[in-house]
């Protein structure tokens, strides 16, 4: 297990570099300068500030050095945005909101889809499963930023039960609003996720045999059912997890919340390399961590694959 | 024992027998699954309905998607008939806006935009953009993705190891990253946003393909076929594709809503389809934009965008379930 | 058993981390569920919450090119003169100041006891400092030596072009409390310059011992004007300005904290008015005239002229009849009032409304012809002759995606020449700003929908770009007679009001005429403001509001 590990983790790294050189290739790629006010700015100018940043030099050039600097826990500073702030120091805080939001949004998520997942498959073919089936497709089907503006207009504006905005003096009632609206989508995913496995479950041959020995009904439902259902439900949660933090560009850039994401469509309209580089890296890293995190869980949960594996 | 309860067996009861357990073809047996579900059946007509109306009401409506009446701009939705009944009636505050602006004449169902341009009408065009955009890149997809999955997947070895490295490394990007990044450094046109979905969509589908390649390749079947000098190509393509299809289809409609959304995501963040050519997510935004003052005009593709994912939705779950009622959603 | 363990570290690590980032980030969450802080002048202190677009990109008066950064500088670094609520420019940290007969030599005097917010005293040097580290930085910090050139510092030509050094630029500190500064030729509208955020002084020491580091933030500069900056976060949301004790002036700033929330969503922001989190918020769009009869709501005209930029080097756009024809055919009115409805008034020069006047009180926009109003009949004429000359019948106009209102209006433009020019195929193209930017410095464009907005209240702010050798003469457009009356009124005639005035009219009405650029509409600037709140100005050039002239009730 543990060579496995290590051995992933290794191909890992290496994935992580070649993630980095697309990335810096198609950085190189894009159109204009990363400079402000470059309205007011002569060719010679822009010259200048090219080579003071160090971006007149060939891109593999620069690439060694920021892999070099990388090394060093220097990620360049910021061009534009603001300027000549270290990146480390503009990530770090909306990394951290970032992963809050997230995960606060993941747990809800997961607790709600999992509550309607149960009811459905439990209550199958009834009103209630068309209800949840009703309710997960919803959730699937409205753009995350129609969702999160209705919500902002009910309970923020009209009944005033939450802040419309984010708030840094209060940063839990502030991100009630940004939870929710980014918690939908994951409630939708584990709702279907769940019934499905449930009824699948429920269908299988050691679900009849431990049955039709007289088990009560609640103890089979918990020992038998949502244990097996939960494990494989935990397995799709670190993919979604890792979309919650991508996905919440959308949700940030509205209730105006100092994350990752609304930094990321800033960062890339106004060419500032470095903050695209660092982020679209952090984004990488998380699913990279992520997917690793699902491989490990499969071969703890299921011996068979473990063992397929070792060989 | 009682004798009563036996008796001798007839031409009769066989015939019974094997009609209850006649073996009816796969699709046959499919339909009658597929069927059985009601939501599926209920997708299947809102698919058609949307696809219709896409198709045909451009082109019965007095107006083009691209007509600019700027002196009509902003008019609410009014539809000949429910105007009687108190709604879409043209009124606004009160006023007909319809009668301030000299334009009685006129029933924009959906209303106006800024522009003056009929929201009916470019709702349904949009619509047939996005299906237009969402199902080549998908199509394109498949292809790419079964090819490279059965290569994948039926080589193994050395073959297999490379080309999964490359699948982790791409999808190790998320996907909005390499989109986004795509679409800034090509310049957003129909062409390079449909490429831009492509891109990173066909990855699921080599990866569903590859293990269907698994499961199948080691069976008696394929033994049997390769024993009988049947060449690696003949394998891949008779005897272990067909028996992957089902699986391809269900993958094939599930990808068609994420890529009409993920389309969406793109005009959000300014990257959507070129002015004037309206897509459901180019529609939603600008309207977006005007929800607090004109709901009505991001509510109208918000409802063709909603009922199309469920449609989608549905339809894919009823076929994954009448194709292979074990099969679990990936 | 081993999975059992396994799925309940699991669930336990899951908990455990979400528990953290709960607690982490709420020190004293005391279940308030209402949207609103705390509004205008509760209790004493009298707070200002202002809801801005983006963060602060620098506070190094160098580098800040943005609004917010330069507002939020000039009003935690005072300059020689401020402006007031009313447009007037008044004395900051200068007590008094003389001109010479010939208008060429300025010497201010300080006010007496003006301290840094490190204890030292503010003088002469800190200004001539900033000035000349403006007229010698290259890099990242030459965003604004333009305006040495357009103060005219004497020797400023040879000091900008390295040719001579720093010391012989026209400014010297005669002492501590004076400032010597020397022209080429008059300037009538330097105080004003004076007024604006490179002029601010800078401490040299300081500057020095903070390196890299100064104005990235909030510790990494000093102060000496009304305000300080009492929380930045890095990254965060809001900027929170506090009322400086030591100020020269504090008995008379009235509002003590100022907040700044970022709210990039405007519907959010106005919601957000609503609740009484902000007390002011810009509105665009299609709020503008829902909320244009609300007795909190003001308009000014805004400081932004949109123009069809024409690259009048390519096929078909050297024509002038093809530009004029383009120029005829929009019917700018409808655009405004139908289409853009959010207080854009149509434009018919170069220069933007409310700019400046001359002292008998005219604006020079309305002083200077009045072009290409609508007219179908003179467009289509000019069109068939354009016809004849030049055989491009299809063009592509670009402009920036960021922006809401641009695609409406290329649309309208792209319907309405289409319409009236029989034959033209027009293309219009979204592309992000900066690559439009590059595009227009790479020359590799047809036509850009271009937006100009002025420094200082002066023509010579818009004129400026049409001169032949300008660098941001992006149309590559070149016209002996403007170049000799734009030279002239910088020159002989700079010291006569009227002469120089008519000058820039006639360049105005050059530049116009020749459609070198397409004027469409000049921006509003809707608003609401809280009732309570007075003098929260929006100057159209230069800072939009120094905020020790705002008074809350």
């Amino acid at each position: 297990m543990k060579k496995y590990v290590l051995k992933r983790m290794g191909i890992s790294l290496v994935t992580v570099f070649v993630i980095l050189f697309v990335l810096f290739m198609l950085l190189s790629l894009m159109p204009g300068s990363p400079f402000n006010n470059q309205e007011k700015l002569s060719p010679e100018q822009i010259q200048q500030m090219k080579a003071f940043y160090g971006l007149d030099k060939p891109v593999l050039e620069r690439f060694f050095r920021y892999i070099i600097n990388m090394f060093h826990g220097d990620f360049g500073v910021s061009y534009n945005i603001q300027v000549n702030m270290p990146i480390r120091d503009m990530v770090t805080s909306r990394l951290l909101i970032t992963l809050a939001i997230g995960l606060q949004a993941g747990v809800l998520g997961t607790l709600i889809g999992l509550i309607l997942g149960i009811v459905a498959a439990l209550y199958r073919r009834t009103v209630w499963d068309s209800l949840t089936t009703v309710i997960s497709v919803l959730g699937v089907s409205l753009p995350s930023f129609v969702f999160a503006l209705l919500l902002s207009y009910f309970l923020g504006f009209k009944y005033q039960l939450f802040p419309l905005l984010y708030n840094s003096s209060m940063p839990m009632v502030s991100t009630v609003l940004p939870t929710i609206a980014l918690s939908m989508f994951t409630v939708a995913s584990v709702a279907r996720y769940t019934r499905t496995e449930m009824i699948s479950v429920m269908d299988s041959d050691y679900y009849m045999l431990a049955e039709s020995k007289g088990l009560p009904k609640v103890k089979l439902i918990v020992n038998h059912v949502l244990r097996n259902t939960m494990i494989s439900v935990i397995t799709v949660l670190a993919p979604l997890l890792v979309n919650l933090m991508t996905g919440s560009l959308v949700v940030e850039k509205i209730f105006s919340v100092p994350g990752l994401g609304s930094l990321y469509i800033t960062a890339i309209q106004s060419n500032d390399y470095n903050v695209v580089l660092a982020i679209s890296f952090i984004y990488s890293v998380m699913f990279i961590i992520a997917m690793l995190l699902v491989d490990i869980l499969y071969g703890i949960i299921d011996p068979r694959i473990r063992l397929a594996k070792e060989e | 024992m009682n004798d009563e309860k036996f008796c001798l067996c007839t031409g009769e009861h066989t015939e019974e027998a094997e009609k209850e357990y006649a073996n009816d073809s796969y699709a046959k047996e499919a339909l009658h699954h597929f069927t059985a579900n009601k939501g599926a059946v209920v997708s299947v007509f809102i698919i058609l309905i949307i696809i219709l109306m896409a198709i045909i009401a451009p082109i019965l409506s007095p107006y083009s998607y691209k007509d600019v009446q700027a002196q009509y701009s902003n008019l609410p939705p009014r539809v000949p008939g429910l105007e009687q009944l108190g709604v879409f009636n043209g009124y606004r505050n009160g006023a007909n806006v319809y009668a301030q602006k000299g334009a009685l004449d006129q029933y924009h169902y959906f209303g106006t935009d800024n522009l003056g341009r009929d929201i009916w009408t470019r709702v349904w065009s949009g619509t047939r953009i996005s299906l237009y955009i969402s199902g080549i890149a998908v199509l394109i997809d498949v292809f790419i993705g079964i090819i490279y999955g059965l290569i994948s997947g039926y080589f193994g070895g050395k073959t297999d190891i490379f080309m999964q490295r490359v699948t982790e490394i791409l999808s190790s990007l998320p996907q909005l990253v390499i989109v986004t990044l795509m679409l800034v450094v090509m310049k957003p046109g129909l062409l390079n946003i449909i490429i831009a979905l492509m891109l990173t969509g066909w990855i699921n589908m080599s990866r569903i393909v590859r293990a269907q390649v698994l499961k199948y390749k080691n069976q008696e079947f394929v033994l049997a076929a390769r024993t009988l000098g049947v060449g690696s190509r003949g394998i891949i393509f008779k005897e272990i594709l067909p028996n992957t299809l089902g699986q391809i289809i269900v993958t094939f409609m599930f990808s068609i809503p994420n890529a009409i959304f993920l389309e969406a995501f793109l005009a959000f963040v300014g990257l959507g389809v070129p002015a004037p050519i309206a897509s459901l997510g180019s529609m939603i935004n600008d309207g977006y934009k005007s929800a607090m003052v004109y709901p009505y005009m991001v509510m109208a593709p918000v409802i063709v965008l909603a009922l199309l994912m469920l449609g989608f939705n549905l339809f894919s779950d009823g076929l994954r379930d009448a194709i292979d009622p074990q099969m679990k959603q990936t | 058993m081993k999975t059992k363990k396994a799925f309940s570290i699991l669930v336990a690590a899951v908990l455990a981390v979400s528990s953290l980032a709960g607690c982490g980030t709420t020190p004293a969450s005391s279940g308030t569920a209402s949207g609103s802080t705390q509004t205008s002048s509760t209790g004493g202190t009298k707070t200002l919450n202002l809801a801005v677009q983006s963060a602060v990109m620098s506070l190094d008066p160098l580098i800040a090119g943005d609004a917010i950064s330069m507002g939020i500088i000039s009003n935690v670094d005072e300059g020689l003169f401020v402006v007031d609520d009313k447009g007037d420019i008044k004395p900051g940290l200068c007590k008094s100041y003389e001109v010479s007969k010939d208008q060429l030599t300025y010497t201010f005097h300080l006010r007496d006891g003006v301290k840094w917010s490190n204890g030292q005293a503010v003088t002469a040097q800190d200004f001539v400092y900033a000035w000349q580290r403006n007229a010698t930085s290259t890099g990242d910090l030459s965003a604004f030596q333009y305006q040495i050139e357009m103060a005219a510092i004497k020797n400023y030509e040879k000091v900008l072009a390295g040719k001579l050094s720093v010391d012989q630029l026209g400014v010297k500190a005669v002492d501590d409390k004076t400032i010597q500064l020397q022209l080429e030729h008059p300037v009538p509208f330097l105080l004003n310059l004076l007024a604006f955020t490179p002029w601010v002084p800078v401490n040299e020491a300081f500057l020095k011992s903070q390196g890299s580091k100064f104005g990235v933030t909030k510790d990494n500069i000093l102060y000496n004007g009304p305000y300080y900056i009492s929380d930045y976060q890095v990254g965060g949301s809001s900027i929170t300005l506090t009322k400086n004790p030591n100020y020269w002036d504090a008995a008379n700033v009235d509002v003590d904290k100022i907040t700044y929330q970022v709210i990039s969503d405007t519907q959010q922001a106005v919601m957000s008015y609503k609740n009484k989190t902000v007390d002011n918020v810009e509105l665009t769009g299609d709020l503008v005239s829902q909320y244009s009869s609300d007795s909190e709501f003001s308009s000014v005209a805004g400081p932004y002229n949109y123009y069809l930029m024409f690259n009048t080097k390519v096929k078909g756009l050297d024509n002038l009849n093809f530009r004029q024809a383009i120029a005829y055919a929009i019917d700018r009115t409808t655009l405004c009032n139908n289409v853009l409805n959010n207080g854009s008034v149509p434009a018919y020069n170069m220069t933007m409304k409310g700019l400046c006047s001359n002292s008998s009180g005219q604006d020079f926009s309305e002083a200077s012809g009045q072009y290409f109003k609508y007219d179908t009949t003179k467009a289509k004429q000019l069109w068939a002759k354009a016809k004849t000359e030049t055989s491009v019948r299809s063009i592509t106009i670009t402009y920036d995606q960021e922006k809401d209102f641009a695609a409406n209006t290329c649309a309208f433009i792209k319907s309405a020449l289409e319409k009236t020019l029989d034959g033209l195929t027009v293309n219009i193209e979204a592309t992000p700003k900066k690559n439009r930017l590059q595009k227009e410095s790479d020359h590799n464009y047809q036509i850009c929908m271009h937006a100009w907005g002025p420094d200082y209240a002066d023509p010579t702010a818009i004129l400026a770009m049409y001169k032949s050798n300008h660098p941001s003469n992006y149309s590559q457009w070149s016209n002996k007679e403007f170049d000799t009356l734009y030279d002239k009124a910088n020159s002989t005639d700079s010291g006569n009001e009227d002469a120089r005035w008519q000058d820039l009219i006639q360049c105005n009405n050059i530049c116009t005429e020749q459609a070198v650029c397409v004027p469409i509409f000049q921006t509003g600037f809707a608003q609401l403001t809280r009732s309570t709140v007075s003098g929260l100005s929006n100057h159209m050039t230069g800072i939009k509001c120094f905020y020790k002239f705002v008074t809350i009730k």
